[in-house]
């Protein structure tokens, strides 16, 4: 008799609680419902209504690449056949040409062979356009089956991820990586994201200029690097979570159910493999955005090492990038000591291992360095360093060759797509006379190119101006 | 009488020679540390130059051809931050003999009352939201006065046993900042505040300047003196209250003047240096098996061991490693083998 | 005069008074003990009158000025505690221990000189420990850890020593050693006021004592008058046996022991001279109470039992009332009342267990009207040599209820012979209302 009562009451709390953490958990029924239909609409492709013939362009496309234009043709223009033709056409369909110049806009490629050239730029060829290196596109493609359901990476875990294709909705928990995703063009694949240096004022400015989704999808007070929302993320469904390999929540997001694709990228080889990488989960026109972005970063650092060449290693100029804290600096291990490197300085502090370390000013003495760089983050001020009455011993600071590296939004000296424009800075800064990059220039065209942002003057005066 | 006498004569006579040696010790061990410290460091200087160095503003013709960065080295890099340990360890010394006395317990420092704690929460928050380190410093001397001032006004409340209360109070107000220094820690950046605040807690002395030794020098200096001269009546006070006040000596008024001196001390001491641990608590051990537990040669002498050990242990930190060695981390490594040690040795009491 | 208390009241709460007007004189080179239970404020009063504790009511004055008019250093100057011995937390040399009495002649800031180092030596030399000055005080004997805080209070230089209970946990050639010395140093002129647990040193060295029971003055007094068997057996409680001397054809009080029960067999009434034939012979004269006692289930009934059987064979009337308990199986569940006369039996307790009432103890529930029946019997009964009461419990001595007519015959000496079952932890209570009770062990 005893044992039946306690088993009801124990049934009882039991079942209590459970309705307790369904409700206090944001896991609630209703809401999933409301959420699983928002997100079917979409995947109804989004078709235009069929155009007059005298509006419609003309295409000259390579044989092999006809097909895949009619698939998608059709698709977007409801049924109706494009009109194919030898010479004069409004839209040239071919494989992309070998790079020559940076500085050319880049071609919208939808397969990996296949680019499209606009010749007389309409507003149909335009949406066409869009159309055909969107997501819509992309699947239009697989449906067709002249793009893969599914690819296997590797990702920089050493993990072996397999995905589905398209890759409509991402979650990235990963700052560094939510900067490559906006330079792959992808970033209306967002679902949710932590940001790296959006929080400052000048960040989240430019941020929501760049993208009007912004303050919206800014995910970092519940996935970061060190944390991670579970239910948060159940509740959006995204196709991928994208995380840093060393975060400590990675054991709880198996339970997701939801593919996992970890990047880890704290040198410029590692760097370049995690923007390739991020290219190829989101199909041939983000991968060649990709390809695009490394080529710059590969010639920016080939042209300062042929200017660099002549220098020898001993009249190079010693550069000690310091932390929050002046007497908090880099190690050899981490990105700045590579930034410092690729940019023809010597990295006064390599021989720390490991992340940031305090040290003493004699041992700063030590090292003599010839220029101090401070970050763009965490109230690290060049003025805490020339206005202390202790460090006026180095000649550094007699000198007046204390900097502190730009950001946009992404700080210069993370291993982001920006870092390239972080070492165009510091090369400028090491060696004015000998390195003929140019800041705003190249930080112009790069956020033109890789962020669609078109940077204003007064914010290029504020990041490029030299010290 | 006579033979009263001539005993105290020659007790007298053995006392001021052993007094002599006594002294010539306590006063040349912290001064010879003091200068073999300022010889060391990473970068390279003879002691002869660094002699000379010290004598230059004596004789300024001593030094030439002695390049001026180790002037500027020796006189703001190591000097100011040698005198830190220096006065810290002798801080530290004198409170925790004051504290041991008027708590009876040889087991506890003027951290008791969560000073330490205090200021560690003090300084967490300064660095998470204002950044400045003088505001840090600043930040962890007021709240802990603010924890010493909760724990001795909150034992107030209480009639019964105060001096258990009081060591309750301090627990408790001592783990309340505590967790309220871990919630910080949480909220604070994992990329710049987070490493910051850990290191501070850790305690180190890399950036002394003298402008924030000044007020070291100063608080340190009133409150050495202070206990100094007390130094006597510490006996009194640590046979408890009842029996104090039979001698004649006001057991309140008394204990309220060390803690409001020894708080003072510390909470300067900790918001110039971090969190040092171990210092109060090993020294006076290490000075009772020396001189036994008169307070009278016991407080010279922990004043005398606390500033020699802190000025080795700030050594070691400056010099084994181009990183900084976080002092909070070697006080322990080093102090804990030794009060074990120490333990062994006197077992017969303390 | 040196040291006078008048109508002084201390309590540490409110409403928990431990010292009820107490007043008391100590002249110069006087010897005043405190004698006491424990925890009847002894050490309360030493400090009030060390000037510790400050009384809710009364005065103490120190050579005629209120002592709190004095500042810490001014009173310790005058007068000086000599606590009870315990081990202080560092292992202080005797030497620094009595160093430490020097603190209120020096200044505030200052530390011992050479005329204090000479003073602590007379007054380590006074008690005989100069041969172990610079031995740590934890390390020497209990009674001379004793001693040195008594040259503690020498080198205060102070005319009045209060020390409480210098002699506890000594043994006894060391609380002779201690006494001695204390005695020697009241006959060059110091005075002392010492609380004891030690009637026999009052006896030997006091001046004067003063009997303190309950936070109440008893008595005042020198010794001789004072330490008599009634009142120590009101202050302590228990009967009390004063062992006189004769002195030089003076009879004077040596000693003061506890008396113990005496055993004494109910069958003893048929032997002539014997306690109870005595008590029997003499009961019209001297009506005597005869107190039943030992703990619980020692046989105390049984003895009443027995002494019924034994009273009646000698053809004495007997009545009252027996209280036999009832057992089940082993088991003590219940207490029935039987009356003597009538031979009548109720059940006047069941377990607590087994329901509630409005008279209870701990174990056991009454009921109400059997208890006014008892009532009545015990008023009712005509006289008779033999009253037997089993029993007088903590119903009827500490809440006022129960067998209260039995209280009341028993107050009224409405008795010949009475014998009155009494638990032991009751006795002192019962001693107080009938001091002339004698006690005996109710075993059989």
């Amino acid at each position: 008799m005893n044992k039946f009562k306690y088993s009801i009451i124990l049934l009882v709390i039991i079942s209590s609680l459970v309705i307790t953490a369904c409700a206090t958990g944001d896991l609630e029924t209703p809401n999933m419902e409301i959420t699983v239909s928002d997100y079917e609409a979409p995947s109804e492709l989004e078709t235009k209504e069929p155009i007059g013939d005298q509006s419609r362009f003309l295409i000259k496309a390579d044989p092999e690449l006809m097909e895949p234009v009619t698939v998608l043709y059709e698709a977007f223009f409801n049924g109706k056949s494009p009109i194919f033709v030898q010479s004069d056409p409004d839209l040239l369909v071919e494989p992309p040409g070998e790079y020559e110049n940076f500085y050319d806009e880049l071609p919208a490629v939808f397969l990996t062979d296949g680019a499209m050239y606009p010749k007389n730029v309409s507003e149909e060829l335009e949406a066409f356009i869009q159309f055909a290196v969107s997501t819509d596109g992309q699947q239009t493609l697989i449906k067709a089956g002249l793009l893969p359901e599914s690819i296997e990476l590797t990702d920089q875990a050493g993990n072996t991820v397999s995905l589905n294709l398209p890759i409509r909705d991402v979650l990235s928990a990963y700052g560094p990586v939510t900067a490559m995703i906006y330079s792959v063009d992808a970033e209306d694949r967002l679902v949710s994201a932590s940001y790296l240096g959006a929080r400052d004022p000048l960040g989240s400015s430019v941020m929501e200029k760049m993208d009007s989704r912004f303050p919206g999808i800014q995910g970092d007070e519940s996935f970061s690097q060190s944390e991670f929302n579970i239910e948060e993320a159940a509740m959006l469904e995204p196709d991928l979570i994208i995380g840093n390999a060393r975060s400590g929540w990675l054991d709880t997001v198996a339970a997701l159910d939801i593919p996992v694709f970890l990047f880890d990228a704290e040198t410029p080889k590692a760097l370049k493999e995690a923007v390739l990488l991020t290219g190829q989960i989101f199909g041939p026109h983000s991968t060649a955005q990709a390809e695009a972005w490394v080529r710059y970063y590969e010639s920016i650092v080939g042209t300062i090492e042929e200017k660099m060449a002549e220098i020898p290693i001993e009249d190079r100029v010693k550069v000690l990038f310091t932390g929050t804290e002046p007497l908090r600096v880099a190690s050899g291990d981490m990105f700045q000591s590579y930034i410092i490197e690729s940019a023809g300085g010597i990295s006064a502090s390599s021989e720390l291992e490991g992340y940031w370390n305090n040290i003493n000013l004699e041992q700063v003495v030590i090292w003599n360095p010839d220029v101090i760089i401070v970050p763009p983050y965490g109230g690290a001020s060049v003025e805490a360093i020339t206005e202390s009455q202790e460090w006026q011993i180095l000649d550094a600071v007699k000198d007046g060759k204390v900097y502190r590296m730009p950001k946009l939004v992404a700080p210069w000296d993370t291993p982001a797509p920006d870092a390239v424009l972080g070492i165009i800075w510091m090369a400028q800064q090491l060696y004015p006379e000998r390195i003929d990059l140019d800041c705003s220039t190249e930080a112009e065209f790069f956020y033109n190119t890789f962020f669609d942002y078109e940077i204003m003057d007064e914010e290029l005066a504020k990041i490029c101006s030299i010290n | 009488m006579k033979s009263l006498q001539k005993s105290a004569a020659s007790i007298k006579e053995k006392h001021s020679i052993q007094k002599a040696y006594l002294f010539l010790i306590l006063i040349g061990l912290p001064l010879g540390l003091l200068i073999l410290s300022l010889t060391l460091g990473r970068y390279q200087i003879g002691p002869i130059d660094v002699l000379k160095v010290i004598l230059s503003p004596i004789f300024p013709s001593i030094a030439e051809g002695i390049p001026d960065i180790a002037k500027q080295l020796i006189f703001h890099i190591r000097l100011p931050r040698i005198l830190a340990a220096l006065l810290i360890g002798a801080s530290y010394g004198a409170t925790g003999t004051a504290f041991q006395a008027i708590f009876k317990n040889p087991l506890v420092d003027s951290n008791i009352l969560g000073v330490t704690s205090g200021a560690g929460f003090g300084a967490a928050l300064a660095l998470l939201f204002l950044g400045d380190p003088w505001l840090v410093q600043v930040s962890a001397f007021v709240f802990g006065l603010v924890a010493v001032f909760l724990s001795f006004f909150g034992s107030r409340l209480y009639r019964t046993s105060p001096l258990l209360i009081l060591t309750l109070m301090g627990i408790l107000v001592g783990s309340f900042f505590g967790s309220l220094t871990s919630l910080l820690k949480y909220a604070a950046d994992p990329l710049d505040s987070l490493p910051a605040i850990t290191f501070w807690l850790l305690g180190s002395l890399t950036g002394i300047t003298w402008q924030n030794l000044m007020p070291l020098i100063i608080l340190t200096i009133f409150g050495l003196i202070y206990l100094w001269t007390i130094r006597w009546r510490l006996n009194i006070l640590s046979l408890g209250d009842a029996e104090a006040s039979a001698l004649g000596v006001d057991p309140t008024r008394m204990k309220l003047g060390i803690i409001l001196f020894s708080t003072l001390m510390t909470a300067v001491a900790v918001s110039v240096s971090g969190v040092i641990g171990w210092v109060g608590l090993v020294i006076p051990h290490a000075g009772r098996l020396i001189v036994g537990p008169e307070h009278k040669r016991l407080l010279p002498v922990s004043i005398s061991f606390g500033a020699a050990f802190l000025m080795i242990i700030d050594d070691l930190a400056r010099t084994l490693l181009p990183g900084e060695i976080p002092l909070g981390v070697l006080t322990g490594l080093i102090g804990v083998p030794i009060l074990v040690l120490l333990m062994r040795r006197s077992r017969t009491g303390w | 005069m040196l040291l006078e208390a008048s109508n002084i009241s201390y309590a540490y709460l409110p409403g928990k008074t431990v010292l009820h007007d107490v007043s008391l004189q100590l002249n110069a080179g006087e010897t005043l003990y405190i004698l006491g239970k424990n925890g009847c404020g002894k050490t309360t009063l030493l400090s009030c009158l060390a000037g510790l504790l400050k009384p809710n009511t009364g005065r103490v004055y120190l050579d005629g000025t209120r002592i709190e008019d004095f500042s810490a250093a001014e009173r310790a100057k005058r007068i000086g505690l000599i606590p009870q011995m315990h081990t202080p937390a560092f292992a202080y040399t005797v030497r620094q221990m009595v160093m430490m009495g020097r603190a209120p002649h020096l200044p505030w800031l200052g530390s011992p000189t050479e005329k204090d180092h000479l003073i602590v030596e007379e007054a380590l030399e006074q008690v005989g420990l100069i041969d172990l000055q610079d031995r740590p005080y934890t390390e020497v004997s209990g009674g001379e850890q004793q001693l040195v805080l008594i040259a503690r209070g020498l080198a205060q230089k102070c005319p009045i020593l209060l020390m409480d209970e210098p002699t506890a946990h000594l043994d006894l050639s060391n609380q002779h050693r201690v006494m001695e010395i204390v005695h020697q140093l009241g006959q060059q002129g110091l005075s002392f006021t010492i609380s004891s647990h030690e009637p026999n040193d009052a006896l030997a060295y006091a001046d004067n004592v003063l009997l303190l029971s309950g936070g109440w003055v008893t008595e005042v007094g020198e010794p001789q008058e004072v330490l008599t068997e009634p009142l120590m057996s009101a202050v302590y409680g228990i009967q009390t046996e004063v062992i006189y001397q004769n002195e030089n054809g003076v009879k004077k009080a040596r000693a003061v022991l506890p008396r113990q029960p005496l055993a004494v067999k109910p069958d003893s009434l048929h032997e002539e001279d014997s306690f109870l034939n005595m008590v029997f012979q003499n009961r019209k004269e001297k009506p005597q109470i005869i107190l039943v006692t030992g703990l619980s289930g020692s046989g105390k009934t049984s003895w009443c039992k027995q002494m019924i059987k034994e009273a009646a064979a000698s053809g004495y009337s007997v009545e009252g009332i027996l209280s036999p308990g009832i057992f089940e199986s082993g088991r003590k569940t219940g207490i029935e009342v039987v009356d003597l006369v009538s031979g009548e039996r109720k059940r006047l307790a069941r377990l607590r267990e087994e329901g509630q009432g409005e008279i209870s103890t701990p174990r056991w529930v009454f009921d109400p009207d059997v208890l006014v029946w008892g009532n009545q019997r015990l008023q009712n009964s005509a006289e008779s040599d033999l009253l037997i009461i089993d029993e007088l419990g903590p119903l009827e001595f500490l809440r006022n209820k129960g067998l209260l007519a039995g209280l009341e015959r028993l107050d009224q000496g409405q008795f010949e012979v009475a014998c009155v079952v009494v638990r032991s932890s009751l006795l002192p209570k019962a001693l107080q209302r009938w001091p002339n009770a004698v006690v005996v062990r109710g075993q059989i």
